[in-house]
This record gives C-alpha cells, structure tokens and sequence, in this order.
C-alpha cells in the first residue's frame, strides 16, 4: 500500500505547490536557527580565546583592585587600569625568593588604534598561550634596549607595516592622538606569528622606548641582570646616555612565574600584604573562573533566548500548517478516495512539517556559515576573537537533528487533526 | 559457548575495574598529613613537613579546588587541593603540607569554588632542601568526584 503513496514525494510536491508560504516558513526557522547558533558560536569562541590569552603564569599583579578587574583590563585590554605599580615594589617582588621569571606590563598608549605595550624582552622568553605554546618570531628579532618595536601578526597585518618601518606611538587608547610623540619615532625589529589571541592586536616596545617617548623625569630602563638572554646589546649605548639604573617610575601591572607552584598561595598572600603599596596579586587561573562565573549567566540567558526564538519558529510553522487544514480537506478526500488510509493522510502531513522544520535548519546552518565566514575577519579585528569552526561541525548536525525532531513532533498535531477529518469526512466531504 | 564465557568474563574485568577503586582507595584526613607531635607540649610548633610514610600511597582526599591552569575549553588541568574554602583570600594560606599540588590526566569542568571534590590518585611526597621551596604533596588524579555534605 505504501509503495502506492510515496509519502516523501507527496510531501515535496505539497510542499512545492504551497511555495510561498513554504519559503517564508523555512525562513523563520532558518533564522531562529542561525541565531541559537551564532550565539553557541560567539559564546564558543570568546570563552577559547580567553581562556588561550595566558597559561603558564603563576600570579598577576597589580595595583589594588579585583581580580577579575586586573585580567580584564591587564591580560585582555578591556577596560582601563585604575591605578600603576611603583617599579620599586616590581623590583621587590621580580628578585624574591622562588620566582623565578617575571615581566613588566606597561599599558595606556596606542599606535593607530593598537594597545602598546612596554615591556621588556623577558616578555618573549617567559610568556605562554594557549597549551603552553611560547610566542614565536616569523621576522625579524625581539628588541633590545633601544628604540625598537615588536608587533603582533594581526598589527603588522592591518598596519601593513614590516621589519624596519619606523612608527610614532600616540599617547592614549584612542585610535589617534592630539599629542603625537613625534619626535621619537620607533623602528620595527620584528613581527610575532599569530597566536589567535589579544595578542596579536598590540604593539610591543621596552619600558625604556615608553619613558622615552613620555620624556618622563627618569626615563632609562636597565634589563635586569638576569634578563640577559643574549640579545643585541649594539643598541644599548643609545639608551645609555640617559642613566645606568633604575626603571620607569611606574608600570601597570606585572606577571611572575615561579619555581615551584606550590609557594603560589603564600607569595600572593605576602603581595596582598605588603605594606608599601596596595597591590593585588591573582593567580589568572582563578581569576579567569570567576569570570567565566559571571559570563556564565548571561551566555545562558542568551542560549535560553535563542532556542525560545527556534521554539517561535516552529510554532509559527505549526500554525501555517494548521491554517491551511480546513482548505485541504478536498485534497484529503481525493487521497483517500485513490486508496490512502487515515493513517497515511496523518504521515502526509506529519512529513510535511518535518521537511519544512529540517529545510529550515539546513538554511539556517548556511546562512549562519554564510554569515560568520563574512564577519570572521571584521570580528577578530574588532574584538581579537578568532572564530574558529566557520564550517559546519557536528554541534550544527546536532541542531539540525533537534529541529527537524521538533518538527516531526509538533507535525503530529495538524497531522491528527487531518487524520480525525479523514475519518469523519471519509471520501466525501461537507463543507 | 566459548565467545559468551569470554564476553561474560570482560564484562566482569570491566565491572570489577570500573568500581574497584572507589572500594579499594582508603579515605585520608588532612590531619594524618601533618606529623605527628613529638613533644606532648600543646603549645609546640607543628611541623610544615609532609608525612614521609604517605608517599606512593593511593588514596581519596576531600578538599577545596584553586585552579592554577585551564585549557582553552576553560576546562581545570591543574589545580592546588586545600582543606577549606577561601584558601586564597581571608585566612594565611595553609602550611606545605596542607596542599596538594594536584595535575590531572584529562581536564575536568570545575562547577564552583565553593564546591568541594574527592581527588583520588597515588600520593607522592615532593622533597626539596632549598630556602624557597618546602617539600610537599603532589598528585597525579584519576577520579575526581564531587563531595556530598
């Protein structure tokens, strides 16, 4: 009997002969499920990217503020710092006992809308993304004590600048400055490969180049002794002139690494507590959960947004399909009188929704690859997210299969009540 | 014949394996990790120093979680295990050997700070002779359980 009613068949063409309505139906599924998958992927690849930003780390220190205030803002660039370290107190800790590495953060400058950080080249050596992956040179070399500039891939990329250029840092965040530091212009020494991270978006120059370029009262910075790793010193006599000691006055925050993890609790006990200066230590570890916390909630929300919007779009389906009920009911008559069954009428229509809710998914998983394939790039220029699985992958089989379940089971409902009407109205009908 | 007593006895290993340890692990206190008290003197200083006796020991110890290291899913691979919550913040941090250093074959999704786990695995006593560094407890986990009050 079934092979008489290819019920697949009579669906498309039923579906085909009602396109319009069809197509607008299919869009509203499409759309809701481009939107419950662009959040599980913007989610995805935010929560990636954060947490690939800093491994390997111990604790982060800053000045007095929360935790969660001191990654967002030192780590991520989001945000401005409250307040600066004294290099004293970065000096205290960098030489204490069982640390045994630690990088100097100074931020609040930019270069064309690109956060420059001052640094020193321990920055290069000792920090790590990722799965503990060192950040790596594709040209050129880290700076040394000069003048020099280090970027990120995505800075060199957009700047379209390359070994040797010479860039002049404005002062502030923003993406120009009224006060340019003109008269200091910086060499580029060398280009990061990229890490997928908020890395790539910054420029790199030594805490000597930032004072310098601030002409602030003590402008040298002298590598630490145990900084030596071997780099150029052929440009150290130019910074020379300006003092053999001291640092900065002040930096933004600072990173420590230590020989043994286990001190961990009681180094950042000792820096919460130190008399001299307020400061904030935070292992990022904990840090980033907590913030991952507060996130939590509102990606939730957001999840909870986006699968009620699928649930309209099916229901709005479900109401396109019941609507049209009462003027098929000739159509069911003439499908029985040829010899399909109630049962089939009832498999028809169930079909017909499921084709329709799975049609809109398969739109929705395009258009949602559609769409993100052309924003990956503004986003990551804008955010320093890197989208990461574009392609469809097996969270959007899953959505589809959800959806066209969905559809098959909210299908059921016209289905029976076209199953009842075959019944009543058997092969003739009053209408 | 054969293929069904085969298949019945993995079924058994498998069982057997699967719950063994969770019957086998003896649960250890925090208190058996600190040395005991030479002198009867309730005053005297206690000792910071691991328990030697508990080295290559396989047991199942409750405690609060610190994460010291997240894989880019954001999910703990690596993470200090103390006796009480706020371990980090109110209170001085607890003596070398009231934490463990615990790292973790597969990176498990941390629900809560304030939630207590039991970490299973085989102690090991870390020793070190440097002014910085004290001996201390490492482990390698391999259940990770959440504690029921």
């Amino acid at each position: 009997m079934s092979t008489r009613f290819p019920i697949a068949r009579l669906a498309l063409r039923s579906i085909a002969s009602r396109r319009a309505s069809a197509a607008l139906t299919c869009c509203a599924v499409a759309l809701s499920v481009l939107l419950v998958l662009g959040v599980q992927e913007m989610r995805e690849s935010a929560r990636q990217s954060f947490a690939s930003t800093i491994a390997g780390t111990d604790l982060l220190v800053g000045p007095r503020t929360s935790g969660v205030n001191l990654l967002l803002y030192a780590v991520f660039r989001i945000g401005q710092p409250s307040n600066n370290v004294s290099w004293q107190s970065y000096e205290r800790f960098a030489t204490a006992p069982g640390v045994d590495w630690s990088i100097p953060l100074s931020l609040g400058d930019s270069y064309r809308g690109h956060a420059v950080v001052g640094t020193t080249e321990a920055y290069f050596r000792h920090f790590r993304y990722g799965r503990d992956s060192r950040l790596e040179m594709t040209a050129g070399q880290a700076f040394g004590a000069g003048t020099e500039a280090v970027l990120g891939a995505a800075a060199a990329r957009e700047l379209d600048h390359d070994v040797g250029d010479e860039i002049v840092i404005a002062h502030g965040l923003g993406a120009t400055s009224f006060l340019k530091h003109d008269r200091h212009p910086v060499t580029v020494a060398g280009i990061l490969a990229p890490t997928g991270t908020v890395a790539d978006r910054a420029v790199y120059v030594s805490l000597a180049t930032l004072d310098r370029v601030h002409e602030t009262a003590t402008p040298s910075f002298a590598p630490a002794p145990a900084d030596d790793g071997g780099h150029d010193h052929g440009t150290a006599a130019e910074s020379g002139e300006a003092g053999e000691h001291g640092g900065p006055g002040e930096i933004t925050a600072f990173l420590l690494g230590l020989e043994s993890r286990v001190q961990v609790l009681r180094l950042q006990r000792t820096i919460n507590e130190y008399a001299d200066e307020p400061l904030t230590a935070v292992i990022p570890a904990v840090a980033l959960f907590e913030l991952w916390s507060v996130i939590g909630v509102a990606e939730n929300a957001l999840l909870a947004v986006g699968a009620l919007a699928v649930l309209t779009g099916l229901v709005g389906m479900l109401v396109a399909i019941l609507g049209t009920l009462n003027e098929r009911r000739r159509e069911m008559a003439i499908l029985r009188s040829v010899g399909a069954r109630p049962r089939q009428v009832f498999l028809l229509l169930v079909s017909e929704a499921g084709l329709l809710a799975g049609a809109g998914a398969l739109l929705g998983v395009a258009l949602k690859t559609a769409v993100l394939g052309a924003l990956a790039s503004p986003i990551q220029t804008r955010t320093g997210i890197l989208l990461e699985s574009v392609w469809p992958g097996s969270a959007e089989a899953v959505v589809v299969a959800v959806v066209t379940a969905a559809g098959l089971a909210l299908g059921a409902l016209p289905a029976w009540r076209a199953y009842r009407n075959s019944l009543a109205d058997g092969m003739t009908i009053r209408l | 014949m054969t293929s069904a007593i085969r298949l019945a006895a993995s079924l058994a290993l498998l069982l057997a394996a699967s719950s063994a340890p969770g019957q086998d692990a003896p649960k250890l206190t925090w208190e058996e990790m600190v040395p005991a008290k030479t002198s009867s003197d309730p005053l005297a200083v206690t000792s910071s120093a691991p328990v030697l006796a508990l080295d290559g020991r396989t047991v199942q110890l409750p405690g609060f979680i610190v994460p010291l290291e997240s894989d880019e899913g954001g999910l703990i691979s690596e993470f200090l295990l103390v006796p009480y919550f706020g371990a980090c913040i109110h209170v001085p941090p607890p003596p070398p050997n009231q934490l463990v250093y615990v790292t973790l074959e597969e990176a498990f999704n941390l629900v809560s700070l304030q939630q207590p786990y039991w970490i299973e695995g085989t102690l090991q006593v870390e020793e070190y002779s440097s002014e910085v560094a004290d001996s201390h407890y490492t482990m390698r986990a391999e259940r990770i359980s959440k504690y029921n009050y």
